[in-house]
């Protein structure tokens, strides 16, 4: 009786557990989906879920003559890549010594570092975007990667600050002790211990950055539009673009996603490391 | 706050072993610069700026026009605007209602994955997908399967005996919903993520003694896991309540804060005004009420979770 019991409510729990996925993954699976469609596939009434799959948009998108896609993806990721290092480079150090080293205003300082991440893009681009534009730096590399670090790097120091905490101050003294000075204490015994906090704030850096749409909306122009800009303009587009918008959007998610099940643990680390320590 | 920042914790740096000799100090200052150069360059410069361009009458669409001090008129402007009045119930209720939907989802779900099942780990990496997604890429997808007459959702409703379903992103409460609904496909697996490993914290022998007490399912959310998991709650409501504040691309694909003003939050009112209409000082002015708004929310909710991290 309790067996059966058992039986019944582990069917109801896989059963509410598939639906859940169903729900989840759907449009994931709506926009692969799409992507392998032609276009008359795509518009078809009633919507198809079998089909025959075709290549012909991805063809189009990577290695025709005339496609513009490469060049949005080099865009987005010559950001995203520019991006991770400001982050890497000034957000390493700097969490380095917020965890270290205590001075007065730290914590004020470190609430600063926290407001810079929930400031609204907005609020930051409006200026941003007239300082640049009277620099005359508008739709250039520099632009966009000072815009997204602007939120994205303090994000990296809290996560990052949250990892030096995780590693005792002893490992540094005692290589100190040996004669080692700050400085090579820093580089040869905690940056290797830390490396997987560096590294999660890292993929996470990028991809921030990768996905970042409203910066690069004002700041991009005809040279370095980043993917997610040329994407949104699709909104309202010709029907006939359907197959190729969608094909793009599938190799922009597809590196994302190769995070997800290579590096999970490190990706969910670096999410949940400035809220669960 | 105290949970979650590194400074708040207890332990005292002298306890932690640390002891600061000058030449360390040096090396932590020089360390330290780099950061501050490029926060206030990023950060503080460009808000000092916008508080000087909300009090002048910048106007790129006539750029040969002085730039003219003009005071207050431009915060007077906005609050006599209805317009302005609507954008900021609109972003409350996108707020709340996004945030609300994914708690609630996200407990749930974490409640359920809460098990060792075969196969589990699989469902847990699948579910994380959606947070991957770029989220213009995600609203675009969704955008084209909410569409009335091509769209699968309604295709799919009608399968299931819904004769006459809704126009989604065409009338106003409708469209805030499919907004606040996309947000929540995308977040809530964040939300579910931190409250699941809340929950994979909580020591056997909690449930135990509830076992032996001959607790309910619903005694034991109430009475162990819910105030057990308070805090860690509380850090995720703010968690989710700032970045519920910046949602843009969602409704810039999907609705452009259409029907009408329907889904236009105070974000895209400014944008709208600096970028559409080129009205960067009234544009400014508005991105500083909303930064005082988003900065006064996130100041109580950080209090909030402070003082309940202590009492827990």
């Amino acid at each position: 009786m309790r067996s059966r019991r058992k039986r019944v409510q582990r069917v109801l729990i896989w059963a509410a557990i598939a639906i859940v996925l169903v729900l989840f993954t759907f449009p994931i699976y709506w926009l692969f989906g799409m992507s392998l469609k032609q276009n008359v596939q795509i518009t078809a009434w009633p919507p198809q879920f079998v089909f025959k799959p075709t290549l012909e948009n991805f063809d189009y998108v990577l290695f025709s003559s005339g496609t513009p896609y490469l060049r949005y993806l080099r865009n987005s990721l010559i950001v995203a890549l520019a991006t991770t290092a400001v982050t890497i480079g000034a957000g390493a150090l700097g969490a380095y010594s917020l965890s270290r080293f205590r001075f007065r205003g730290r914590t004020l300082f470190m609430f600063w570092v926290l407001t810079a991440r929930i400031l609204p893009p907005v609020a930051i681009g409006i200026p941003l975007y007239l300082i640049i534009r009277n620099l005359g730096w508008l739709d250039t590399y520099v632009a966009v990667v000072m815009a997204h670090s602007a939120f994205i790097l303090p994000m990296g120091v809290w996560i990052m600050t949250s990892f030096f905490d995780t590693i005792p101050a002893d490992i540094e003294q005692a290589a100190k002790v040996d004669g080692a000075s700050p400085f090579q204490a820093f580089v040869y015994i905690v940056l290797p211990v830390a490396s997987p906090g560096i590294g999660a704030a890292a993929i996470l850096a990028f991809i921030f950055s990768w996905n970042e749409f409203f910066y690069s909306l004002v700041l991009t122009g005809s040279t370095t539009r980043t993917m997610t800009v040329a994407l949104a303009g699709f909104q309202g587009a010709l029907q006939l673009e359907w197959g190729y918008m969608s094909a793009a959007a599938a190799i922009t998610v597809l590196p994302l996603f190769a995070f997800v099940f290579l590096t999970q643990r490190l990706l969910v680390s670096g999410l949940t490391g400035g809220a669960l320590k | 706050m105290a949970r979650t920042t590194p400074h708040a914790r207890p332990r005292s740096a002298r306890a932690r072993g640390i002891t600061t000799f000058r030449r360390e100090r040096w090396l932590y200052i020089a360390f330290l610069m780099p950061l501050v150069a490029l926060l206030v360059l990023l950060t503080l410069y460009p808000i000092g700026q916008s508080i000087y361009t909300s009090f002048t009458n910048l106007n790129l669409a006539r750029p040969n026009a002085p730039q003219l001090f003009v005071g207050l008129a431009n915060y007077r402007t906005m609050f006599e605007s209805d317009i302005f009045w609507v954008t900021l119930r609109n972003t409350l209720v996108m707020v709340f209602g996004a945030v609300t939907v994914q708690l609630v989802l996200g407990f749930v779900l974490a409640l359920l994955l809460d098990r060792e099942l075969p196969g589990i780990g699989v469902v847990r990496t699948l579910l994380l997908l959606p947070l991957m997604v770029t989220p213009v890429i995600g609203a675009l997808v969704w955008s084209l399967m909410l569409n009335p007459s091509t769209g699968v959702v309604n295709y799919l409703l009608t399968l299931v005996g819904w004769s006459n379903p809704p126009v989604w992103l065409g009338s106003g409460n409708l469209a805030m919903m499919s907004i606040i609904l996309v947000d929540a496909w995308q977040w809530t697996p964040f939300v579910m993520l931190l409250l699941l490993a809340g929950l994979q914290g909580i020591p056997v022998e909690f449930y135990e003694a509830a076992e032996l007490d001959g607790a309910s399912f619903l005694q034991r959310v109430r009475h162990i896991i819910l105030p057990m998991l308070r805090p860690l709650i509380g850090v995720v409501l703010l968690l989710r309540v700032m970045d519920a504040f910046k949602i843009f691309d969602k409704i810039y694909i999907l609705t452009a804060g259409g029907p009408g003003s329907a889904t236009e939050t105070v974000a895209f009112h400014a944008y709208r005004q600096g970028f559409g209409f080129f009205r960067m000082g009234y544009a400014s002015a508005i991105s500083m009420v909303l930064l005082v708004v988003v900065l006064i929310v996130s100041i109580v909710l950080i209090q909030r979770t402070q003082s309940e991290g202590a009492h827990a």
